[in-house]
């Protein structure tokens, strides 16, 4: 064997290390949580009220409150972050400022996202809330989405925006009308990443939305979240606790994995943005 | 008489009477620190196709953008001069650049269709994303294919998506939606550059067809296209207007040495 194909096999035999040790995780996770979850899916899937006894009561008011408090982050941080990553592709002068916010706002540790919250939503209200851990969680969507949004923008051809602008459009017009529908299924695409990992964050909730061991009252009331119900579940030294926290976390990766493969599927190849 | 004499008297002949449809007076772009066009003055006569040929980066384009303003759109693009339609200059203060652009309607080199529309909505373009509806727009839709000779070819396939046209057809699409705002002035930047002949020479037809209703800025790096359509001719080099004449006289008996050079192929 020649030094040049020696060079060629170790280097194929390092790559293939590194995808293995890459999808280890993930084949792990399914062999060791998928039958542990699917055990506990029938009980946490109640509705019941929990008991002193750990592990009743289920997870459902959990899922309830995961879909309203990120509901209620999508609600408010999808609109903004298109808006903000228009700004920071259409702005001549602070288009790179807004670039820069942007990309702050995205760095921020999520603890520190929650803390933020926590001043400007609990402490005024002086209490937890869904709505709290919503803004929480628009927060992390919003810089996400706007990342996305400036740089599918970018990315339009000068032709399609010449064209518009040629034929007698104003400068909005022409990217609410021309640029934002030839790139729509990628913002589509980026909101539901974005919302995706908003689902799964823990951290930005603690002091936000709490927790609650039943359905809520209210937006303004502590929010049961699966994140935290996992966390304090599978922290327990209870088995029924434990076995629940299998399945809510079960159930928390194929909402996240539905949001992905929405992502993909609108990021296909029919869905380049432009023909 | 004189071959002078006889020269005069064509080129009188192609003059038209009146005032010129656009004048650009003074006219210097930039991009960035490039100059790109400098003092160029060039009158555009009413419903007459006038020509501007040149070598690669000479500025034919910019100085087409920048008749209908599209020339600012660029980051960094600026300009210094006038541009004066029916005597009025564009550039004025309080001018509008977007009614502007739907009074003098641009080609580009590439034809465009706009993504997921179809050949009925594109057409109507121009309209629809200005939140407008033409009055009878079927038949709008039917005059204008017809105008571009496009309707035989998709009359029953108006709902098509307009990508899936080929290119020739694209192009005339391209230009349909351009008159369907009704513009008094078509700028077209190398319409046939990426057609086949056969194209070509349908849009050189339709250019014909035009004149009597639209006066038409030709950018064409095709001398022998010049020749066919046009009816002035400008010769620019370097950014700047080397001559302009009626392109019977420019493309026989030129007055610059330079403009005889490129048009005998010397360079360009």
């Amino acid at each position: 064997m020649s030094a040049r194909q020696a060079k060629e096999v170790v280097f194929r035999v390092v790559c293939t290390g590194g995808f293995l040790v890459a999808v280890a995780p993930l084949v792990a996770l399914v062999a060791y949580a998928v039958p542990r979850a699917i055990d506990g899916l029938g009980p946490a899937l109640s509705f019941a009220r929990a008991t002193s006894a750990p592990g009743t009561g289920g997870v459902s008011h959990a899922l309830l409150g995961s879909v309203v408090v990120v509901g209620i982050g999508t609600a408010i941080g999808v609109p903004l972050g298109i808006l903000a990553g228009v700004f920071a592709a259409e702005s001549r002068r602070l288009g790179r400022a807004a670039r820069l916010a942007v990309d702050l706002l995205a760095s921020l540790p999520p603890v520190v996202i929650g803390l933020l919250a926590y001043v400007a939503v609990v402490l005024p209200l002086r209490r937890h809330s869904a709505l709290a851990g919503g803004v929480a969680l628009a927060l992390v969507i919003l810089p996400l989405v706007a990342r996305g949004t400036d740089a599918l923008l970018r990315m339009v051809p000068a032709s399609l925006r010449d064209v518009a602008i040629s034929l007698g459009l104003s400068r909005w017009r022409v990217v609410l009308f021309a640029l934002l529908p030839a790139v729509s299924r990628g913002v589509v695409a980026t909101a539901a990443v974005a919302t995706s990992r908003a689902l799964g964050e823990t951290a930005p909730l603690l002091y936000t939305s709490f927790h609650a061991a039943t359905v809520p009252s209210g937006l303004l009331s502590p929010t049961p979240t699966l994140p935290i119900t996992i966390w304090l579940a599978a922290t327990s030294p209870h088995d029924p606790a434990r076995a629940m926290a299998w399945a809510a976390a079960l159930l928390l990766l194929v909402l996240a994995l539905g949001f992905h493969a929405l992502a993909w599927v609108l990021r296909g190849p029919a869905a380049k943005g432009t023909r | 008489m004189s071959a002078d004499d006889l020269l005069d008297e064509l080129a009188s002949a192609d003059a038209p009477s009146g005032p010129p449809k656009v004048d650009v007076r003074g006219l210097s772009a930039w991009f960035g620190a490039d100059l790109v066009l400098r003092d160029v003055t060039v009158p555009v006569h009413l419903h007459r196709v006038t020509a501007v040929i040149g070598p690669s980066g000479c500025g034919k384009s910019t100085l087409l953008r920048c008749i209908n303003r599209m020339h600012e759109v660029v980051p960094g693009a600026r300009t210094e001069g006038a541009v004066l339609v029916d005597g009025v200059d564009v550039y004025g203060p309080r001018k509008d650049p977007a009614e502007l652009r739907r009074r003098i309607g641009i080609v580009f080199q590439r034809p465009t269709t706009f993504p997921g529309a179809t050949v009925r909505e594109d057409v109507l373009l121009g309209w629809s994303l200005a939140a407008q509806r033409p009055r009878r727009a079927d038949e709008v839709v039917e005059r204008i294919l017809r105008r571009v000779a496009l309707w035989d070819e998709v009359k029953d396939q108006l709902g098509r998506p307009s990508a899936t046209l080929s290119l020739g057809q694209q192009q005339r699409l391209c230009i349909g939606r351009c008159l369907a705002l009704e513009p008094e002035v078509l700028l077209m930047d190398e319409p046939s550059s990426s057609l086949d002949p056969i194209a070509t020479a349908r849009i050189e037809e339709l250019l014909n067809e035009l004149r009597a209703s639209v006066t038409v800025v030709l950018v064409t790096h095709n001398m022998q296209q010049a020749a066919r359509v046009a009816d002035f001719v400008v010769f620019l080099e370097r950014g700047e207007v080397v001559e302009h004449a009626p392109s019977r006289i420019l493309f026989t008996n030129p007055t610059s040495p330079r403009t005889e050079a490129y048009i005998t192929g010397r360079f360009g």
